[in-house]
């Protein structure tokens, strides 16, 4: 996708390339960061049993300011930001004007008149034209902090460990200072887990702290690839992995409904751009569902048959070391969506591989795995 | 504040298209009420005062788009508007050489292009022909609201200008570079690149237009085009309308999702069901909508005027210019060659005047059509392309351009920087918004209907070419009035 964007390292680099014994890295949204620290399965178990840090300064990060930047962030998003106290964050997507998913993140109110937007994937001119229209200030910021993803049962106890207050409520955060660092400890994201944002320039001392403190609960780094396993055990679909974002000059994109994302949306929010489109569109011909297949082998992107016609199709396939078998996200009609319906799969093939093999696979409840609680 | 008023419709901008939907809905026996925020109605035909009994409007006074409907629907020659020159031939200014006479007379076109070459003067009738063709074939479309497709073999000549930048489509038909130049002029109207695919379709066009009954013709109204402006006014006056100006409208007021009124700056609401817009389109969709009324991908497409622009230079005369080989009352094109467009545009779209600039220009007062005291006269030039937002600002620019432009028709015209008694750069605003291909190929329902009902656009983006025109007026009336 970014093959001619400029790549950036994230102000982590000097860590995660010390600790990245096979020098194995992936690109996201722009930065390069490490797919795996010498075992991407067992780091993704790490972080159901133990603790793991991972590097999140890759995800992309908006601020609107201004008397109306309340107003521009309410229009922007599919659920109305104007009701959230400071302190207080959401999720929410943003569709393009014909109703389809531009994007889904969380936004943060900071003050009565300035909202953050986080997301996994950038939309930045999007959100600088929406600005534009209602005389906002628009920031973006990727760059000029780091954060940290702190996540497993233990998470909490190396906060508590550092020396840092960790008592806050999911989608809550709070502006601290710690130790002579300005940080922000956040629970925005989809693993039940902490995040820690500060200054480009302090990230190496915060990396540094917290493996400290995380080092007698075995704290460990997590690459790309773990990350990628857990959002798919907690059935997350991802913004240019597992659907096209309706970005202009894009074919017509996803429907939140097909997507799984309509808990997103708020049907009391009647102003949000692309609401009325959204409410006039007939409802999804399919559904996301999870996948468990009868293998190891992951299956991205194959057609799934069901009474010998292709009923629906894998989206991100990968193996699961909690679940020790092989699951992928799908999209599958919408009647076959439910709880143990059987499918079939064929295998791609590999130099492992050289003949096409087919597999059963059936419909697995979402979450395929669900965070482990904190201790 | 007074009793809020209610209206069947209402129209904001007192130019052309706004005149003109005024007068269609007051002799449809709407009641009409017409906004315009200055103090003087006309929009770019209104006069311009500039001084010591000179008076000019901002647009230069030749029309060639001019909707002839208006002319027989509201009776516009009852209302003193009259053509003071009826057909302008073009002409190709050319320095030192025979100019190049373009006129209604096929024959005497081709003696003009005779000199420059043999190839092209045999080329020309068959040329004409063939664009006049066209260009009526894509009538429909450019003059009404909805159009039939096209069929048969001119639908495969249309497809194929689609795909042709003007610069290539004529060089397939000429070679004299002096006769490309000279037509090249009316292709790059609304900021249109030459080499831009489909900028033929300009040319077709400005052919498919009809001034005086006459297809392709440029004319010059009579008293200019303040004239026209009156005329209108008057027709609709006529039929009931009422006018306001020094009436700014700060927002369109909206009853949940459609048109219900307009907000003057003074506080005002006036109620209408129907509201017209005949300002820009960034005005109407950026200022006076709430920001997220529209969706922001239809808003935001209205903050993107072209980067190229013209202005138009007036130089005062002591003296009738002497033009030999071609009478006064032409559209006099100075362009040495088509190279001369390109390289004026890349420099524009730095930001910059090229070295050289292709102008058009007429003498409306060898016609009477102008506002002058005694014994003086007036050169109106057209100069494009320009940049729409200099580097350094117009304040800049401007006495750089005057000057370009007078040394320019010097060297054509004996005596001309000797005869100048003031020059007046007019630079671009607003209403000059640019135009694209995709208006050029889209039916005037896409332009003028928008997504909140009752509302509808008739500014200068809602022409295929923003032109002096009232025809995107007269349709969105039409539409407006219907159930």
């Amino acid at each position: 996708m970014s093959s001619h964007r400029r790549i950036r390292a994230t102000p982590f680099h000097a860590r995660t390339a010390a600790s990245n014994p096979f020098n194995r890295w992936a690109e996201r949204n722009g930065f390069t960061l490490a797919l795996d620290f010498g075992d991407a399965q067992e780091e993704a178990l790490a972080a159901r049993a133990n603790v793991v840090l991972l590097d999140i300064s890759w995800r992309s990060r908006v601020w609107f300011e201004g008397a109306n930047a309340a107003e521009c962030v309410s229009c922007l998003m599919t659920r109305d930001a104007r009701r959230l106290q400071p302190g207080q964050s959401l999720k929410a997507l943003w569709l393009n004007d014909d109703g389809d998913v531009r994007g889904a993140g969380g936004v943060a109110r900071f003050a009565a008149d300035r909202f953050l937007v986080a997301s996994a994937a950038e939309d930045s001119a999007w959100f600088a034209q929406a600005a534009r229209q209602f005389q906002t200030s628009f920031r973006e910021v990727t760059e000029e902090q780091g954060g940290l993803a702190l996540i497993g049962p233990f998470a909490k106890a190396v906060l508590d460990a550092a020396g840092l207050d960790a008592d806050i409520e999911l989608l809550s955060f709070r502006k601290l200072f710690w130790r002579g660092l300005d940080i922000t400890l956040s629970r925005w994201g989809e693993h039940a887990g902490f995040e820690i944002w500060c200054d480009a320039d302090d990230c190496l001392i915060l990396w540094d702290r917290l493996m400290r403190a995380g080092a007698p609960f075995a704290i460990r780094a997590a690459g790309l690839a773990a990350s990628d396993i857990l959002d798919i055990e907690a059935g997350i679909p991802r913004p240019h992995r597992d659907y096209r974002p309706a970005i202009d000059g894009a074919p017509s994109g996803p429907l939140p409904a097909s997507l799984g994302l309509e808990s997103l949306i708020d049907d009391a929010h009647r102003t949000f751009n692309g609401a009325a489109a959204w409410r006039a569109r007939k409802p999804a011909s399919t559904a996301l569902v999870g996948i468990e297949i009868d293998s190891e082998t992951p299956a991205s992107f194959v057609p799934l048959i069901h009474s010998g016609a292709v009923a629906g199709h894998t989206l991100t396939s990968v193996h699961s070391p909690a679940l020790r078998r092989a699951i992928a996200l799908a999209q599958v009609e919408k009647h076959l969506a439910v709880a143990g319906t059987a499918f079939s799969l064929v295998l791609p093939m590999s130099l492992d591989q050289a003949a096409a093999q087919p597999v059963a696979a059936r419909v697995a409840s979402l979450p395929f795995v669900k965070p482990a609680d904190a201790l | 504040m007074s009793a809020p008023v209610s209206y069947d419709a209402i129209v904001i901008g007192g130019g052309v298209n706004g005149l003109a939907a005024a007068a269609y809905l007051a002799r449809a026996r709407k009641k009409v009420l017409l906004l315009e925020k200055r103090d003087g109605l006309g929009g770019r035909c209104a006069p311009v005062d500039l001084g010591e009994g000179f008076s000019a409007s901002r647009a230069a006074p030749v029309l060639y788009a001019l909707d002839p409907r208006l002319l027989g629907d509201l009776r516009l020659s009852r209302f003193g508007f009259r053509p003071a020159g009826r057909e302008l031939p073009l002409v190709g200014l050319r320095g030192g050489a025979k100019q190049i006479v373009l006129s209604r007379n096929v024959h005497g076109t081709a003696a003009s292009i005779l000199p420059h070459s043999s190839a092209d003067a045999a080329a020309w009738p068959r040329f004409r022909a063939k664009l006049f063709e066209m260009a009526r074939a894509m009538r429909p479309l450019w003059w009404e609201a909805q159009a039939p497709p096209l069929d048969g073999d001119i639908r495969e000549d249309i497809a194929r200008i689609l795909s042709a930048g003007a610069s290539a489509w004529l060089d397939s038909w000429f070679k004299s570079e002096a006769l490309k130049a000279a037509l090249c002029f009316d292709a790059t109207a609304g900021g249109l690149s030459l080499a831009e695919p489909g900028s033929a379709m300009a040319l077709l066009w400005r052919a498919a237009q009809e001034m005086s009954g006459l297809q392709g013709a440029a004319m010059i109204p009579a008293g200019g085009l303040p004239a026209l402006a009156a005329a209108l006014v008057a027709a609709a006056q006529d039929a009931g309308g009422e006018f306001r100006t020094g009436a700014s409208v700060e927002e369109i007021v909206l009853d949940e999702d459609r048109a219900a009124g307009v907000r003057l700056r003074s506080g005002e609401v006036c109620f209408a069901p129907v509201v017209l817009s005949a300002v820009s389109r960034h005005r109407t969709f950026y200022d006076l909508l709430p920001p997220g009324v529209l969706g922001l991908s239809h808003a935001a497409s209205s903050d993107r005027p072209s980067p190229l622009a013209q202005a138009h230079v007036l130089a005062v005369l002591t003296n009738a210019p002497s033009i030999g080989g071609a009478p006064l009352a032409s559209r006099f094109i100075v362009a040495e060659k088509a190279e001369t467009y390109i390289s004026a545009e890349l420099a524009a779209r730095n930001g910059e005047m090229g070295d050289e600039l292709p102008i058009e220009f007429t003498v409306p007062t060898s016609l009477d059509a102008f506002i002058v005291p005694p014994g003086q006269h007036v050169l109106s030039a057209v100069v494009r392309p320009l940049p729409r937002e200099p580097k350094g600002g117009w304040d800049r620019l401007r006495p750089a351009l005057g000057a370009k432009v007078i040394a320019a028709i010097d060297g054509l015209i004996p005596n001309f920087s000797r005869d100048i008694a003031r020059i007046e750069v007019l630079v671009p605003d607003d209403a000059d918004a640019g135009t694209d291909i995709a208006r050029l190929t889209a039916p005037y329902t896409h332009r003028v209907h928008t997504p909140v009902s009752g509302l509808f656009f008739c500014g200068p983006e809602a022409d295929p070419v923003s032109a002096i025109s009232g025809r995107a007026g007269r349709i969105a009336a039409q539409m407006a009035m219907c159930p």
